[in-house]
């Protein structure tokens, strides 16, 4: 039904990388909330958890690039030394 | 609901119809994140609370639960406030 309809198009794909957005939010708050709530939930967030949840997030992300950018070097490695070895095209 | 395109029309939903599916749409995400959420609250505090089940909840595994509620929302805004930050960070890197 939208296939004729660019703004509807449009407007459907903001709704989708909202929710993505929202989703990627849940999985962090997971994440962090299990590696940095030690004990019983008190009264407030402590100063110790709020700065290990704001790290907890940063280095996911980091971590998350490295896996990327290794892959991608790694891939790029392999491909060449495949072409040299064979002369020609040959993944693995 | 009736999003069928108006007879005689090109295919496209006229500016009503498109508003009442948008609108459609964003229920249907609010409450899926809802779900999501709440689903999160009662694994995590549970687990966080409730150690050995009794025969009721008992008030102080009640306040525990409400404590932990709060908490795991005020990390949820924590955790969503540090993502933008980043992504913006790295938005303003790139571009």
């Amino acid at each position: 039904m939208a296939e004729g309809d660019p703004q509807l198009q449009r407007m459907i794909a903001i709704e989708t990388q909202k929710q993505e957005f929202q989703q990627r939010i849940h999985d962090l708050t997971e994440k962090c909330w299990d590696t940095c709530m030690l004990g019983v939930p008190g009264q407030r967030l402590d100063r110790k958890t709020e700065t290990c949840i704001g790290q907890c997030v940063q280095r996911f992300i980091d971590a998350s690039n490295f896996v990327v950018n290794r892959l991608e070097k790694e891939g790029q490695a392999n491909l060449r030394q495949a072409q040299d070895e064979t002369g020609g095209f040959k993944w693995q | 609901m009736d999003f069928s395109p108006p007879p005689g029309g090109d295919g496209k939903l006229d500016r009503g119809q498109r508003e009442q599916l948008m609108q459609q749409v964003q229920a249907q995400m609010a409450m899926a994140n809802a779900q999501e959420l709440l689903q999160k609250l009662s694994e995590k505090c549970f687990a966080k609370c409730i150690s050995k089940p009794g025969t009721s909840l008992d008030s102080s595994e009640q306040k525990c639960i409400a404590m932990c509620m709060d908490r795991y929302m005020d990390t949820w805004n924590l955790v969503a406030k540090s993502y933008t930050q980043r992504l913006q960070k790295e938005k303003s890197r790139m571009g």
